[in-house]
């Protein structure tokens, strides 16, 4: 069974935005201008997006060192994959979306002159995006703990290490990720662009 | 049992409740992963031994086998059919266990799904499912509803309103708490018992996830306003892993030591959750067998909530503003996007007003051609979870009020109620029903009262009804009514008089301030004045827009001197950063006209650049020399600042765009000038093909725009046969390309084979976030950069 939450509240954690932006602590000074505009920037963020997320628990078939079969015959062949999942009993499959206003308003912004509130902006909604995720997985931690099981220290996204990008496809799919609005390229990304998707092992404790 | 019995027996005694169930099923044989519920029905003996047991070690009442009895739940062993029958035989078979010993509890939880606004579930279904369980429990004679370890607020909601549209039991309400005080969609305890006693619970309290040092804490944060009987039920402790099998730390003695301390915090009914057993509860019975349970006397009943946080609104708590700005009246764009079911401005506005200051945000829908019922539900909704301010729904429909405080996860305010006989005696039922806090308008059907004396009258029959449904006056908020002091110079008197007797009499009291100064000139000071004047009268609410800074800093002054800013620490708060910026402002203007150019660029000071370049023609400077003489120099500082980290990403993009809107200034004096327009080199820029990502590229474009190179930007997904057509078209000597994944990427070396192949002598760089200068090599690219900088400086060294 799918699970939707949506109105997910996500504080962006401020020092990696900033050190995605290239502050460096000792050595970057922001007057209070800045400060203003990065405060200003960070806040319209926090307002346009619109945090989303789907998620479900999938029986694991089979598994060997190489892949990891999926109830509905989904074939996942990674083995940084098949390692992560090694002490897993199900798999949890997760898709976030931060929405589509936040994404029009980057892009106006730096196409209008206002480009520098526009790639702060981009920086908090990707790490708005990733919150979204913890989030999630702090949640869904919580409710795993009732049944003495817990969730992989690490999550994947498919991209990462050898899983195939084109697993994108099926994880889409199997989470119907089209009902949070999202769509998939042919090249697999996703659009609105600040989504993930991202997968994780359920282990017993 | 009638509720009334059920309070007078809490207010006597101790309740004791059983301890956890499942496990002691499983100890007799329940195996794990099947359907418990249809476990317990085909071994009856089993379960009856099982309630029996708690019932000889002590407790007053046990809970039905049902935790997990309802629809979603049965449906995922394929027994949802049976929902009404099964509760319904599993409270008969509790009661057929315990006989009259001991009362049966009906128990529901958690379907599993999140509610909307926090989920995807919608609110009526779920109730629908919780009335089916409901009303087999009913059919089984239970004696009340016990709806527990409930971990989100709405759903708990959900459960309650099920409960009391199918029965007239007693409700108790238990939620579960993390360690860090919060259930898991973020309600704390004291915000829980606000919502819950409000909406009608008979009982409100926390079971399960800690252990009872902390349950203590929860029940100690939530006694002081408590209005019900408060209900606790601890773990035995923490849970800890012994051999792949979850055990609990505390033992019998350990855990009954506690009830005297659960006692004392305000517990008035005390059980056990995971990992107790029927010694836990004789224990706990024992331990309290001499004491007497605190009734609940709330101090303070004026509270509303949010699902994140309870505000005091009262008399003696510094003044409420009630920030009015989510209003499409006279709003031209709120009201555009309110018709296009757009929520931005709503968003907007819930942002800025929280941000000034504001204690509660007013909702206010009604505008043409909108359906304000489904419009309202969607702006509730779409604000639950993006402030933490309780909000005031504000309508003249009862429909669209019902409807929002259905769904508002929260205690809201509602404004309002006035004495017309047909609205009065409709809306007063729903708000009573949903325990809002509400406005009460001195107006009737032959309109306003010109005299306080008169207003109090009409007030005196809405509380009259009102208590009727059980509001005390700190839960009534009284409308002054502020009419124009231009029309008639004594009205001003007379609101303030209705306002000085709401505070004699221990009601709450809210003025809509703008009215009283309309046709007059410089409002804000009328205003101003007279909030200052109703804060000394009593007043514990305003209306107003936060952002006034004028209005606002006065209600801060008359907070202080009338003692509701205890210490003055919200006005000190207020004011202490606000010296430090304006000295920054007096520094500028002893900069000369150079310097203040240079800094505007250096410091990216968009919004002046105009002005100061303006200044400086008209002062007689030349558009050549300002450009070689000071911008140039000043966006070279910027590099450096950039290159050895002072400078951040977006002050370099600052100060890059407010070069640009200065060149847009100087340039066509230049070329009217007729001074020698240098030719600018031309760079061919795209994203590659099956790539969506181009804000890194639009950044590159941007820079290299400022850097005196003529951009032709083909966006992106562009294909590769556009980027060769475009540069033959231009004659560029430089192609830029850009690709963000690793899929992508390889599109590179197919523009670079084609450009070849067509003969074209363009170099070419590359960036974005798959590639290196390694991939640079290996597909014999001219070059690659890691940003926007740096794209400036290699585009320079490859031309």
């Amino acid at each position: 069974m799918l699970n939707y939450l949506s109105n997910i509240t996500v504080v962006p954690n401020e020092n990696i935005v900033l050190s995605r932006l290239g502050y460096r602590r000792q050595a970057t000074i922001l007057s209070s201008a800045d400060r203003e505009r990065f405060d200003e920037a960070v806040q319209l963020t926090k307002q346009l997006c619109n945090n989303q997320a789907v998620w479900g628990r999938f029986a694991l078939q089979e598994k060997d060192s190489k892949q990891i079969l999926l109830e509905n015959q989904v074939s996942l062949v990674s083995s940084d994959l098949a390692a992560l999942l090694s002490n897993s009993v199900e798999i949890l499959l997760m898709c976030v979306t931060s929405g589509a206003d936040v994404c029009s308003q980057i892009a106006k912004d730096i196409d209008s002159g206002n480009a520098a509130r526009g790639i702060i902006m981009d920086a908090v909604a990707s790490e708005i995006a990733d919150g979204i995720l913890d989030e999630l997985q702090i949640l869904i931690a919580k409710q795993l703990k009732r049944e003495g099981k817990k969730i992989t220290e690490h999550r994947f996204s498919p991209g990462y290490g050898d899983i195939p990008l084109e697993l994108q496809r099926n994880l889409f799919d199997l989470l119907h990720a089209e009902k949070l609005g999202l769509q998939l390229t042919e090249q697999f990304m996703l659009v609105p662009e600040k989504s993930v998707i991202a997968l994780a092992g359920i282990e017993r404790v | 049992m009638t509720k009334q019995e059920f309070q007078e027996y809490l207010q006597q005694k101790f309740l004791i409740l059983d301890g956890a169930s499942g496990t002691q099923m499983q100890k007799f044989g329940m195996p794990t992963g099947v359907c418990p519920e249809k476990w317990a029905l085909d071994n009856p003996e089993i379960l009856k031994k099982m309630h029996r047991e708690y019932c000889l070690a002590g407790a007053d009442a046990v809970y039905t086998f049902t935790f997990g009895g309802n629809r979603i739940k049965l449906g995922e062993y394929g027994y949802a059919e049976q929902t009404v029958e099964w509760n319904r035989r599993l409270a008969e078979l509790a009661r057929a266990a315990v006989g009259e010993k001991c009362l049966v509890g009906g128990d529901i939880s958690s379907i599993g799904q999140f509610i909307v606004p926090f989920g995807g579930f919608p609110f009526e279904e779920a109730v629908d499912i919780f009335k089916e369980q409901i009303n087999g429990l009913v059919q089984g004679g239970v004696d009340f509803l016990i709806i527990e370890t409930m971990i989100d607020i709405q759903e708990a909601r959900a459960a309650l309103l099920a409960a009391r549209e199918v029965c007239n039991l007693p409700i108790c309400v238990s939620m579960t708490f993390d360690e860090d005080g919060r259930t898991l969609t973020g309600t704390n305890p004291l915000t829980a018992l606000v919502i819950l006693q409000s909406l009608g619970a008979d009982v409100v309290g926390c079971n399960c996830s800690c252990g009872p040092d902390k349950i203590a804490e929860f029940i100690a944060q939530m006694k002081p306003y408590a209005t019900v009987p408060l209900l606790a039920k601890p773990n035995a402790g923490l849970p800890r892993l012994v051999d792949g099998k979850t055990v609990f730390d505390m033992g019998t003695e350990e855990f009954a030591a506690y009830a005297p301390k659960l006692a004392a915090a305000g517990a008035n009914l005390l059980g056990g959750c995971c990992g107790t057993t029927p010694e836990y509860i004789a224990a706990v019975k024992k331990a309290v067998i001499d004491l007497q349970p605190q009734i609940s006397i709330a101090q303070e009943k004026s509270l509303l909530a949010s699902s994140q946080k309870v505000v005091f609104a009262g008399l003696g708590h510094p003044t409420a503003i009630v920030g009015e700005r989510i209003n499409p009246t006279g709003k031209k764009l709120l009201q555009a996007e309110l018709r296009e079911g757009k929520l931005g401005e709503v968003k907007r506005f819930a942002a800025e007003q929280a941000a000034a200051g504001a204690t509660l945000l007013d909702v206010n829908v009604g505008t043409s051609g909108i359906d304000e019922c489904a419009t309202m539900l969607q702006v509730v909704e779409a604000l639950v979870t993006r402030t933490e301010l309780p909000l005031c729904l504000d309508s003249s429909s009862p429909e669209v009020l019902e409807a929002a405080l259905r769904i508002y996860p929260g205690r809201a305010l509602i404004n309002s109620i006035s004495a017309e006989q047909a609205k009065f005696e409709k809306l007063l039922p729903i708000v009573a029903k949903y325990g809002a806090m509400f406005v009460a308008l001195p107006l009737d059907d032959s309109g306003i009262p010109t005299t306080a004396l008169k207003r109090i009258e009409l007030l005196d029959k809405i509380v009259t009804a009102a208590r009727e449904y059980g509001y005390s006056n700190s839960e009534i908020v009284v409308d002054g009514l502020v009419m124009t002091v231009s029309a008639e110079q004594g009205a001003a008197r007379e609101t303030l008089d209705v306002i000085g007797w709401a505070a004699q009499n221990g009601f709450n009291s809210i003025l809509g301030l703008s009215n009283i100064s309309f046709g007059l000139p410089e409002r804000i000071w009328i205003n101003a004045a007279f909030l200052a004047m109703a804060v000394a009268r009593g007043l514990t609410m305003a209306i107003a827009n936060p952002s006034l800074d004028i209005l606002v800093n006065f209600k801060f002054a008359a907070d202080v001197l009338t003692m509701k800013d205890r210490n003055s620490l919200a006005y000190i708060e207020r004011f202490v950063d606000q010296t430090a910026t304006q000295i920054t402002a007096s520094e500028v203007k002893t900069l000369n006209i150079h310097e203040q150019i240079s800094r505007a660029i250096i410091e990216g000071q968009l919004e002046n650049i105009e002005d100061v370049l303006q200044k400086a023609l008209s002062d007689g400077e030349n558009a050549a020399t300002l450009i070689d003489d000071d911008l140039i120099p000043a966006i070279g500082r910027v590099g450096e600042l950039f290159e050895t980290k002072r400078y951040f990403l977006p002050q370099l993009i600052q100060s890059a765009q407010t070069l640009q809107a200065a060149f847009k200034v100087l340039e066509p004096l230049l070329q009217s000038s007729g001074a020698e327009v240098k030719i600018k080199e031309k760079v061919v820029l795209a994203t590659v093909k099956g790539d969506i990502h181009d804000i890194g590229k639009n950044i590159v474009a941007l820079m290299l725009r400022n850097a005196g190179f003529e951009v032709c930007d083909l966006g992106k997904d562009v294909a590769t046969e556009e980027i060769v057509a475009e540069v033959k078209r231009t004659g560029a000597k430089l192609v830029g390309l850009s690709a963000l994944m690793t899929t992508t990427m390889t599109e590179m070396p197919k523009v670079i084979k084609a450009l070849n192949e067509a003969g074209l002598a363009t170099k070419v760089m590359i960036g974005g976030a798959a590639v290196d200068e390694r991939y640079a090599e290996e597909i014999k690219a001219d070059g690659y950069s890691k940003n926007a900088y740096d794209a400036v400086k290699l585009a320079k060294s490859l031309l």
